[in-house]
């Protein structure tokens, strides 16, 4: 009985460890944003982690059952439908690197995320552009904002921008950045923006996701981490009329759960 | 026995309307005086009847006058100090406190969840007062009376002024439950981690709320809403597999199985009486002596709702553990004999027995409560059940070998991991059939309480007319 048990185990093992490529999972987390990503090697990391300890769950299904790390966490701005699932995620997985942009807030979650990180005694950085961090060695994560010191900047001013890139696949990661943000960075370099999948900002609202940006971003999907019936009225309309006009497929967590893509280093696929 | 029915139906009449003491004093002595004229036709159950239903009503109206609000500024903004009743009740998207100020009154606060408060911590809030209202067809302020909160206050400014303000034996329990739950959840993922919080250690961080849903629809909610019905089930489970020992032993085992239940659940008022309910099962099965079992069961009862009638209408754990213990008394010898097909094997029938009887029992209540059938409840509970025990032995194993070592306690996290996904899979296979369940919306009360007098007439007539 033990010794089945123990194969049983081991090819559970066997069966969860055995990836291929680089697998991105846009968490059902309700009205926020969660994003969990795992290199063909195994290394891990999440973006955010949604409003409530419900990330939680949405991992367990995305991680094998005795996994207990995770090691990087970003947190793109000290928002609580971004940062209020962190406190948890640091009460049960092992955590070695955060990144952050490098403004505080005086809200609770914060406050909490803070103390559990120093709990944790993980590594914390402030995110600047141009930093890459390697996940693996085909797998990295572009900084591309802030580019500045953003402590006394409104937190969504503030939020990271970042470009996961393997091989010729690419994923833009907006955070909660404004328009205004957007143009800057197209003005920065525009050549640098062309993805295959954005994660659009804020939720679909309609203060980002400008026509110029989506128009440089190019991406084949859209994403929209966002609740049903959330009663910021996300995703916005005029945001879905932009996507649709550039032929962008949408993918939403409200409707489609969590949304899962994979990449083989070639080309992007999506499944449910 | 009668004295107490009576009583009990003077409390729940009185809980209906909202009449003064007196209305209920009219009864005493409209019964005293019949005694006296010798009018009731030498009636001892009239009398005693009425005498014990204007007692009861009395005991109602005068136990729920609202304690003095006129200090209270109602929609203002106010300012006030208070100490942290209770544990944290912490929902998806808000943390529920209970404060309690000075004279008694306690005011429930909805707030976020960091950061977060424990019990006993001395609170400042300002915020605007409120008093609760209605719910659609939910008696929502009777529903908080009940523990006397009167007043809501939502996402107030807090100040932690200082902490450890109360009890320091229940402030010890509930650190060591938050310490075990913590161990728990170091090694066990999400949502099993909740759910065997909710079934083994009766904690109150709800289950997110789609697979809450799911437990609805499968008729097995109750072994996570800290119903006490799953502490009376569980202790049933360990008298059986202990059987085999002296009955003193088995006795011992079940009731040190309760206590310890009781004390991981922070031994709240709700929880000691469902272990005190549990003890009478277990009593029952090792004595045999129902009908004296019964009346103490019956006086037990009577002496909670003397001590806080309202819990009769308005707490669902004191009515479901005192029904499902009821069951098992008096329904489980009557269904044992025709449930053979059962095997014996791993006292499976004994469970079926179990599960089939209080199922019986609880449906009616369930039916009114929630007004949803649940067509697959009997098979769920039962597949489910069957593996209760096991897996608060092993959660219980998970979370004390966590204060040891991590590593120790991982092997006892994977079993336990093993057992709560057989179980979720239960819920959510069967919750996933098109015939799961019915909404019943219109069960009304008097259907209810019809189909429990029929249950009754059938037991005591049906078998022995002894009990009165």
């Amino acid at each position: 009985m033990f010794l089945f048990a123990c194969v049983v185990l081991v090819w559970y093992a066997v069966f969860a460890e055995g990836r291929s490529g680089l697998e991105v999972y846009f968490l059902d987390v309700g009205q926020g944003d969660a994003i969990f990503v795992q290199a063909e090697n195994g290394n891990q990391m999440l973006i955010d982690a949604g409003p409530n300890k419900n990330v939680l769950r949405q991992l367990a299904g995305a991680m094998p059952f005795y996994d207990r790390t995770i090691d990087v966490v970003l947190a793109t701005h000290p928002d609580l439908d971004h940062i209020g699932g962190l406190p948890e995620v640091f009460g049960r997985y092992k955590v070695d690197l955060v990144i952050e942009p490098g403004m505080a807030a005086d809200s609770g979650e914060y406050l909490a995320f803070d103390k559990a990180v120093e709990e944790a005694g993980a590594k914390r950085i402030f995110a600047r552009r141009g930093m890459k961090i390697n996940l693996s060695d085909e797998v990295y994560l572009l900084i591309l904002f802030p580019n500045v010191d953003v402590s006394s900047w409104s937190a969504n001013d503030a939020s990271i921008i970042a470009k996961l890139v393997y091989g010729n696949t690419s994923f833009l990661l907006m955070g909660d950045s404004p328009q205004k943000i957007e143009k800057y960075l197209v003005s920065l370099d525009k050549e640098n923006l062309d993805v295959d999948v954005l994660k659009v900002g804020h939720h679909g609202s309609k203060t980002s996701s400008s026509e110029i940006f989506v128009g440089y971003a190019s991406p084949e999907y859209a994403i929209i981490s966002v609740g049903a019936d959330n009663r910021y009225g996300h995703p916005h309309q005029e945001v879905l009329d932009i996507l649709n006009k550039f032929g962008v497929q949408i993918l939403r967590t409200d409707e489609n759960g969590t949304v899962k893509i994979k990449s083989d280093g070639q080309k992007v696929f999506v499944n449910f | 026995m009668f004295f107490i029915i009576f009583f009990a139906v003077g409390i729940f009449t009185g809980s209906f309307f909202d009449l003064s003491v007196y209305f209920g004093l009219l009864f005493v002595f409209l019964a005293l005086t019949l005694k006296l004229l010798k009018l009731n036709f030498n009636n001892l159950v009239f009398f005693v009847g009425m005498l014990a239903f204007g007692l009861g009503f009395s005991w109602y109206a005068y136990e729920v006058i609202p304690p003095d609000l006129s200090d209270f500024q109602i929609g203002r903004q106010v300012l006030l100090e208070g100490v942290v009743a209770d544990e944290a009740d912490e929902r998806e998207n808000y943390t529920r406190l209970v404060l309690e100020v000075g004279s008694g009154a306690k005011i429930l606060i909805y707030t976020g969840h960091y950061p977060k408060f424990n019990y006993g911590d001395k609170l400042k809030i300002s915020g605007e007062l409120r008093k609760p209202e209605k719910i659609d067809d939910f008696d929502w302020p009777a529903y908080l009376a009940k523990d006397d909160v009167y007043l809501e206050m939502f996402y107030p400014d807090i100040e932690l002024i200082s902490v450890g303000n109360a009890s320091r034996i229940k402030r010890y329990l509930f650190s060591l439950k938050a310490d075990l739950l913590s161990n728990v959840s170091r090694v066990i993922p999400e949502p099993h981690a909740s759910f065997l919080g909710g079934l083994t250690f009766g904690a109150k961080q709800s289950m997110p709320k789609g697979l809450q849903d799911d437990f609805r629809k499968t008729g097995i909610i109750h072994i996570v809403v800290l119903s006490g019905y799953n502490v009376t089930i569980v202790a049933d489970a360990i008298m059986r597999v202990f059987s085999f020992l002296p009955s003193f032993f088995g006795i011992g085992l079940g009731a040190l199985g309760i206590a310890a239940f009781a004390v991981m659940a922070g031994a709240s008022a709700t929880v000691v009486r469902a272990s005190i309910m549990a003890v009478f099962v277990l009593l029952a099965r090792a004595t045999g002596r129902i009908y004296e079992i019964t009346i103490a069961l019956f006086a037990a009862g009577f002496l909670m709702i003397l001590h806080n009638p309202k819990i009769l209408r308005f707490d669902s754990s004191f009515q479901l553990s005192f029904l499902a213990t009821m069951a098992l008394i008096w329904v489980a010898p009557i269904v044992e004999p025709k449930l053979k097909f059962f095997p014996k094997k791993f006292h499976i029938r004994e469970f079926a027995t179990a599960t089939i009887s209080t199922q019986i029992f609880v449906l009616p209540l369930l039916l009114y409560k929630m007004g949803l059938f649940s067509a697959v409840s009997v098979p769920v509970n039962l597949l489910i059940l069957i593996f209760v025990p096991a897996t608060m032995l092993f959660g219980f194993l998970t979370a004390a070998a966590g204060f040891v070592w991590y590593y120790l306690s991982l092997p006892f996290g994977w079993i336990t991991y093993v057992l709560l996904h057989y179980e979720l899979k239960v819920v959510e296979v069967f919750a996933s059939l098109p015939f799961a369940s019915f909404a019943i919306d219109n069960f009304p009360l008097w259907v209810m309480l019809s189909v429990y007098a029929g249950y009754a007439i059938l037991i005591f007539y049906g078998k022995d007319k002894k009990i009165f």
